[in-house]
């Protein structure tokens, strides 16, 4: 199988990579770069645990072909913090207790930095319609609206 | 997944004439995807039509056009 050479600007670093066309974007995170924040849940486009932000619009990582992506900018969960200081949702889902076991959150917080930027959060019940890609099955739902609520207050 | 080879389509007639020797378009690929790694779909060739300048889709007469 032929291998293709693909440039992945990956949390603002730019990353030249030879890959099979058969691979996700979440496997090279996952298993070319070793960028195992970004989680695989269902592998089927179902869960949203491997939501990341492609050129700044989220998608599932694992039902996209990275090879499709040559020169995009790719955000995972490990870009989101300026060194030792959190990004202001990433605080929030701590304050708000928006995980139990913590497999949903990175996409959780990548889709809710999305939501955010989108300008999706006018109401709880607007937040809850745009998060739904996003399964949390030890149901930690009123957390994360509450965190995704107040950072998008903190932003404004 | 089955191997395949893909390309991306340089225009709208290219794509076109590659999909009648039996390439599929990908575009998301949020189906097409899921179902090659299922062995479901089994393209040879992928044509990849993003960066063709088609951006809408709209009803004429019977017809509902993409442009």
């Amino acid at each position: 199988m032929q291998s293709h050479s693909i440039n992945l600007i990956i949390n603002g670093q730019k990353r030249p990579l030879e890959i099979d066309p058969r691979q996700s974007l979440l496997d090279v995170l996952r298993e070319t770069l070793d960028l195992t924040g970004t989680k695989k849940g269902c592998n089927a486009g179902a869960c949203g645990a491997c939501t990341v932000l492609l050129n700044g619009k989220r998608v599932n990582a694992c039902l996209t072909l990275a090879v499709m992506h040559d020169g995009a900018e790719v955000t995972t969960i490990e870009g989101l913090a300026n060194g030792n200081s959190l990004h202001s949702l990433q605080a929030a889902f701590i304050a708000h207790e928006g995980f139990q076991c913590g497999y949903c959150t990175s996409g959780q917080i990548m889709s809710g930095v999305a939501c955010i930027s989108e300008g999706h959060v006018r109401s709880r019940e607007e937040i809850k319609a745009w998060m739904s890609g996003n399964i949390c099955r030890c149901g930690a739902y009123q957390g994360i609206v509450d965190a995704i609520a107040d950072a998008a207050r903190e932003g404004r | 997944m089955i191997p395949f080879k893909l390309e991306k389509a340089q225009s709208v007639n290219g794509a076109i004439a590659a999909a009648v020797s039996g390439a599929r378009f990908i575009a998301g690929g949020t189906t097409l995807v899921d179902l090659m790694r299922e062995e479901v779909e089994r393209p040879q060739h992928l044509i990849d039509i993003n960066a063709l300048p088609l951006k809408s889709i709209r009803k004429d007469g019977r017809n509902h056009r993409r442009k």
